[in-house]
């Protein structure tokens, strides 16, 4: 029996470095950077299946079945969910079945998975312009040969579509769009005998602090407004306020004075004068009445309206310099994936079509708060109602014409990632301002240089 | 007495002078039916540690060396720039490094003294000492994300437990998670809050296992509190304490989820530990090479820890 055992051991080590060896050769061949990358043409890609659809209700057996990956989760998902059990419904031909992946991020992980497991959803969903880096890696279908005259672009707001095409191809259809807003307790800038229902500026709003917190809430001071760790969205507005821009084509903060002055205006409010701070949960405080005020996506406008149980102000964002300040378009718009099915897609393109309709549009504006993106939707008799009887969604909408694509470096994950952190530093952590600055302008300049050749080729 | 003493001698093969003995077919066919055996249990384990561990550590070393963003058709050989780069000054590498070494070794010593005296005072078999067992192991049995969101809201320095604490002695709460002076804190009590119970647990079962006849000698001699424990209990108890040290160090480096529900690794850097850094450069940055690079380096460095302490307890720890 020893020398059984003694054999086994040996054979299970020699097995071991054996099977190592070979699970190393089997590793993706790496290859040159010429020899990768190319793309096909053609719309169908034949090795990309359909991810997992799980369970098919009966009713719905024997459709073409496609699938969408959604960015969302709680109401938004849910208001979602209803208007695919009314596409499902509305034809028979056709079973649409959607499933929540979490939030934006996630959707970009799992998508960027399913990639390389070659398994893939047939619609996606990516906010702004975070859908080049699957269109540059060919994982996107074209939507043009699916346009007729009652859906096309020209439908949709004109503000938006600038961010759907890459050369003379359309990728994205835009869905979930939004604009940031500034949100403030209006019960309380009344009792304090505040303006409301103005274009407030940030130095006004910095002004206001010492009568804001003079006002208690559980004991402490109510705080003016609240920063939190993701804010560079709404940075692309800040900065536009003070009259600076994050870059222009592949030079960086080419008016660097601006951008020091907003980021000392920040660092002063929070850590100079107190009244303003860095949020754990900045809409969960500004629920609870710790802070006066916060800024949020107008999707956030039908969850806040619903939480707060005081009066909400709506309003454009505060401009300074310019006023009212530019303001980023954001939220997101459909793409169909390229797989090996002509039929699924062709499915996908009805289901973009039956989302397009005004009327269905509209129900997405009223049950999220995101901006109604057909033009169309605007006069649908519900949606004239909401703004008649609440006119904070009158304010997104008003918007708009303020509204403008942000600046090449934030159209990337890791851009946005890096002003958040840049702010998060001097609003969180009384950081220095000009280090966040250099540190700031270093991850840009590596980010833009990175992806040079790809924006040259979209005309940066 | 002496001849007890002496070494029993085996008779020894070489030296017989028999011919080896055939095998015979019932020989054979129980040696071939244990092989078999041996095969259908070893197989599906074998294949799980190939698939699940060998393949995917080799497959990261080989992208360490290339440059991919996980979306191109192919990765793209770099050769050793990714480990250039890793080691330059001013690296995301050398703050997580740091980061990471404070928060494995704040939370490995906190709990491994933390749990040894909840583990000696539950041995007390005092009164609801099972309650407090309970207790004391629950939060191991929590995820680690639900562990992140309820320490997210005890440190709310609005509405938190924290607030509550420190306004009792006049103070404001910090903002553990949103300043960078507290943000690696924050994460290290909440994992040691996790894990504490797992530590004392293990430490109680140890305790009440402790032989007692050594007990009973020490008694005899006088030997009493704190001399007891130093010179008894603490080197029988060394093979769990080597134990829980090296789990603990190999579970404290990989900790992700408490970190992506705290402080997502920031404000900036200062809560960046190795297993986040990995990720953000993955799934943030979309860095391949790099992640997979750092990945690497987190691997050779538990590794080398592993190794010292293993040869370390090979003089150290009493296992007898």
């Amino acid at each position: 029996m020893h020398n059984l055992t003694l054999s086994r051991r040996h054979l299970l080590s020699a097995l071991g470095l054996g099977t190592g060896a070979a699970a190393l050769a089997a590793c993706t061949g790496p290859v040159s950077a010429s020899d990768g990358g190319s793309e096909s043409a053609s719309n169908l890609r034949s090795d990309f299946s359909q991810a997992a659809l799980g369970e098919i209700p009966s009713e719905y057996s024997g459709r073409t079945n496609i699938l969408f990956w959604a960015p969302w989760t709680g109401g938004l998902f849910d208001a979602m969910t209803e208007q695919f059990a009314m596409f499902n419904e509305s034809q028979s031909d056709i079973y649409a079945a959607i499933e929540s992946v979490g939030g934006y991020a996630d959707l970009n992980t799992a998508f960027t998975a399913a990639l390389q497991a070659k398994a893939v959803p047939d619609m996606v969903c990516f906010p702004e312009m975070q859908w080049l880096q699957f269109y540059f890696a060919g994982a996107l279908a074209p939507l043009d040969p699916h346009f007729d005259d009652q859906w096309n672009l020209d439908i949709y707001l004109q503000n938006f579509i600038g961010e759907s095409k890459a050369g003379e191809e359309t990728f994205v259809v835009p869905f979930a769009r939004s604009t940031p807003l500034f949100y403030y307790n209006k019960s309380l800038f009344n009792d304090l005998g505040l303006p409301v229902d103005t274009q407030y500026t940030w130095s006004q709003l910095r002004e206001f602090g010492s009568e804001i917190a003079s006002v208690s809430n559980a004991g402490q001071p109510i705080k003016t407004f609240a920063y939190s760790a993701g804010d560079a969205w709404f940075a692309n507005s800040w900065l536009w306020a003070f009259d600076g821009v994050w870059s222009e084509g592949f030079d960086v903060m080419p008016d660097e004075g601006k951008v020091r002055e907003l980021m000392t205006f920040a660092n002063e409010w929070v850590h100079v004068d107190g009244n303003a701070y860095m949020a754990q949960a900045s809409h969960t405080d500004f629920q609870t009445g710790v802070v006066a005020a916060v800024h949020g996506s107008t999707a956030s406008m039908r969850g806040l309206t619903e939480a707060v149980d005081f009066e909400l102000g709506a309003a454009f964002m505060p401009g300074e310099v310019n006023q009212p300040p530019t303001v980023p378009t954001g939220g997101s718009g459909f793409s169909m994936v390229r797989t090996e099915s002509q039929e699924r897609q062709d499915a996908t393109a009805e289901l973009l079509r039956f989302l397009a309709r005004p009327e269905m549009s509209g129900k997405w504006h009223i049950d999220s708060g995101y901006v109604p993106i057909v033009q169309a939707a605007q006069d649908e008799p519900e949606v004239v109602e909401l703004h008649a009887t609440d006119p904070n969604f009158t304010v997104a909408i008003q918007q708009l014409e303020n509204a403008q694509t942000v600046a090449p470096v934030n159209w990337f994950n890791s851009g946005t990632a890096s002003l958040s952190e840049a702010f998060a530093r001097v609003t969180g952590d009384n950081g220095d301002v000009q280090e966040s600055i250099d540190t700031l302008r270093g991850e840009y300049e590596s980010l833009l240089e990175d992806n040079r050749d790809d924006l040259e080729a979209l005309g940066v | 007495m002496t001849t007890l003493l002496q070494p029993v001698r085996r008779p020894s093969r070489a030296r017989t002078s028999a011919p080896p003995r055939r095998s015979s077919p019932q020989l054979r066919r129980r040696r071939l039916t244990e092989a078999a055996l041996f095969w259908a249990l070893i197989l599906p384990n074998l294949l799980a540690i190939v698939v699940f561990g060998y393949y995917p550590t080799l497959y990261n070393f080989v992208l360490s060396f290339t440059d991919w963003d996980f979306v191109q058709p192919a990765p793209v050989v770099v050769g050793l720039d990714n480990y250039i780069e890793l080691f330059q000054s001013g690296s995301m590498l050398m703050d997580a490094l740091r980061n990471t070494a404070i928060f494995v070794l704040v939370a490995v010593v906190g709990t491994l003294f933390g749990g040894m005296a909840i583990g000696a005072l539950l041995a007390q078999r005092l009164r609801f000492s099972g309650l407090v067992r309970t207790l004391a192991f629950a939060p191991h049995m929590l995820p680690g994300a639900a562990v992140g969101v309820l320490w997210l809201f005890m440190f709310d320095p609005n509405y938190g437990l924290s607030r509550w604490l420190f306004s009792m002695f006049g103070m404001e709460s910090p903002h553990w998670t949103t300043t960078s002076d507290f943000s690696l804190w924050s994460i290290t009590i909440a994992y040691a809050w996790q894990r504490l119970g797992f530590v004392a647990i293990i430490y109680y079962t140890a305790i009440l296992d402790l032989p007692k006849d050594i007990y009973e000698a020490a008694a005899l001699d006088g030997a009493r509190g704190w001399p007891l424990f130093r010179y008894i209990t603490l080197p029988l108890l060394s093979p769990v304490t080597f134990f829980l040290t090296v789990t603990g160090i190999i579970a404290a480096a990989q900790t992700f989820d408490i970190i992506a529900t705290l402080t997502m690794g920031g404000p900036g850097t200062s809560s960046t530990t190795l297993p986040w850094m990995i990720y953000d450069q993955a799934f943030v940055d979309f860095n391949i090479g790099t992640s997979a690079a750092t990945a690497t380096v987190m691997f050779v460095l538990l590794l080398v820890v592993t190794l010292v302490q293993t040869k370390y307890a090979s003089k150290q720890v009493h296992y007898s």
